[in-house]
């Protein structure tokens, strides 16, 4: 199978990384030659509403995952809710030091929700009747005790869901049964091996509702196919069509992974395409996000991406305090991502770091939230900053007006979204002979391996 | 002083002479990216950002003031930025642009629409 399309001035990103001046870390020397099956991937999971419902069941009832960073909650008593949809609602509690816990965000008095923002005090109140629960979850105080005889300690502590936490990423599973954590990781952890995001902390967060399903949306950032038309003002220097994409099967999950290598122009450019004016165009949006004047790097050298990678690892050292020497040119200039079943996307390096998390919303599969965060490296000192507010954005907002702590990413953004909600309409009406997706075999299997996976979990194999 | 007081808040972009009748060309405006176009309803300077799917409306067709974009065809009032099909709904950002001294200075402040 072809693995990506180069040009004369455009390698793939697999010769892209023999080239690097650096030692490459192990989450971009991993390979994998693993081609998922072909499967038929009906339009109708996209809305149907039974399809839906099997997903709550058959997953997110039952699989571990990701629902918010450490830190988010840097104090005993800190708590923030987490939902899918409508059907599944926790909150996460910081409840010692180094202690979180998951908890039915349902009061079990007569139901009402207990946690509807990112809070903080050393009681859960409910705001009904006022019953209390400690940050460990057990019972704190019931007004009027005397006319609640069979409500004990014991049996009102607060339902617990399971946790475990990686890398500063907190998990939960519903499931009382579930297996811990690291049989759902696969090779995630090898991967992140000395890049781990405990390193790092979140500097922006947007939670963005979206006309599309939670699978629609996800699957819109899983290829950079949709580069050339999407995105086709960032072509000039995005190696989209060279981009190189892996899945790794194993006996304890799947991840995936995909390298879209950036200061080298689109291959769809062609053969006399400008290095200078690809690494000029990414310096420029580096220099932008950190204020500061672009470097002066000169592509007829031949090594235009180590010399805008050494001017990252110097200004991004100078910025916080800490060295860079030992990262590659890879992580500081391009744009790797992983996926790991069902929906958590950390990427990799300083390129585009983000993090995602893709959630249905409400009771309606033909909605979804978009939860996105900017992280960083913690600086030199170690010390985490202050927890950033959560930026909901709603249906018809956009990132440029209402996200600008996403610098240029905003921009990026409010053209994946521009699609979303048309593709939502085209699933319903489309013929019968087409409603399903013809993918591409190469640059978008990830999708195809995520479909597997699912089909997998919900028992329709 | 510095050149902004100076121009009155206008920005020095090209020279006249490299935007020939009929021709657009797009600059950067601090961090904006603005198409000028040099047409037969005169001179306008509109941001380089369809509001359809935020691609650029470079190379767009321009006909009576009005730019179509070449991705999926929405189309602009070059003078007020207003949407005149229901491709995109928004307006475009449009900015003043003046010539001095032959040369092409626009205004980096947005013309509330
Ligand atoms: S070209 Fe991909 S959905 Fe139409
Ligand atoms: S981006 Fe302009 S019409 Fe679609
Ligand atoms: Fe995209």
């Amino acid at each position: 199978m072809k693995q990506g399309m180069s040009s004369e001035v455009s390698p793939l990103a697999s010769e892209l990384l023999k080239m690097d001046s650096k030692e490459l870390p192990s989450g971009l020397t991993m390979h994998s030659d693993y081609v998922p099956p072909a499967n038929p991937i009906p339009f109708s999971r996209y809305y149907d509403p039974a399809f839906a419902r099997l997903e709550y069941e058959k997953l997110w009832k039952k699989s571990w995952q990701y629902a918010c960073r450490v830190e988010d909650l840097p104090n005993i008593g800190d708590r923030m809710p987490y939902d899918v949809g409508a059907e599944l609602s926790y909150f996460i509690v910081r409840s010692g030091a180094n202690e979180f816990r998951a908890f039915n965000n349902a009061c079990l008095h007569r139901g009402n929700r207990l946690v509807s923002a990112q809070v903080s005090g050393s009681s859960i109140r409910c705001s009904f009747h006022a019953w209390e629960w400690n940050p460990d979850g057990s019972l704190k105080n019931v007004p009027s005790s005397w006319d609640f005889p069979g409500v004990d300690a014991d049996k009102y502590r607060l339902p617990e869901a399971k946790l475990e936490v990686w890398e500063g990423f907190i998990f939960i599973n519903p499931d009382p049964d579930a297996a811990p954590l690291s049989s759902q990781m696969g090779l995630l952890p090898e991967a992140f091996k000395d890049r781990g995001h405990g390193d790092r902390f979140t500097f922006a967060h947007v939670s963005k509702k979206i006309r599309a399903n939670w699978k629609i949306l996800q699957e819109a950032f899983m290829e950079s196919y949709h580069v050339v038309e999407t995105h086709s003002d960032a072509l000039p220097f995005s190696g989209d069509a060279s981009t190189k994409y892996d899945i790794w099967p194993s006996e304890n999950g799947d991840i995936s992974r995909l390298i879209t290598p950036l200061a080298i122009p689109s291959p769809h450019l062609g053969d006399k395409a400008s290095t200078q004016v690809a690494v000029d165009g990414l310096a420029q949006l580096f220099a932008m996000a950190m204020g500061l004047e672009p470097p002066k790097i000169d592509a007829s050298k031949g090594n235009a991406r180590a010399q805008l990678a050494a001017w990252r690892r110097e200004t991004m050292g100078q910025a916080l305090g800490r060295d860079f020497s030992e990262r590659c040119d890879s992580e500081m200039v391009d744009t790797t991502q992983f996926f790991m079943f069902p929906n958590f996307f950390p990427w990799f390096g300083e390129g585009l770091p983000l993090i995602y998390q893709f959630l249905p919303y409400g009771d309606n599969p033909n909605e979804s939230v978009m939860n996105v965060r900017l992280t960083s490296p913690l600086p030199g000192n170690g010390v985490c900053p202050p927890p950033v507010k959560i930026n909901y954005l709603d249906f018809d907002d956009f990132f440029s007006d209402k996200a600008p702590e996403f610098g240029l990413a905003a921009h990026i953004f409010d053209q994946d979204l521009s699609n979303l909600g048309n593709i939502q309409l085209g699933l319903r009406p489309a013929h019968s002979a087409h409603s399903k997706n013809t993918l591409g075999r190469y640059q978008e299997q990830r999708i195809q391996h995520f479909h597997n996976l699912l089909s997998k979990t919900l028992g329709l194999e | 002083m510095n050149q902004e007081v100076k121009n009155e808040g206008f920005l020095d972009t090209l020279a006249l002479s490299e935007l020939p009748p009929d021709s657009q060309k797009s600059v950067f405006v601090r961090t904006t990216r603005v198409l000028l176009c040099n047409t037969d309803a005169g001179l306008f300077a509109i941001e380089d950002r369809c509001t359809h799917a935020f691609q650029p409306l470079a190379g767009g067709d321009i006909e009576d003031g009005i730019i179509s974009c070449p991705k999926h065809g929405a189309c602009f009032d070059l003078a007020s930025g207003k949407p005149t099909n229901n491709v995109a709904t928004r307006p475009v950002k449009i900015f003043k642009v003046r010539v001095r001294n032959e040369r092409i200075e626009v205004d980096p402040t947005p013309v509330p629409s």
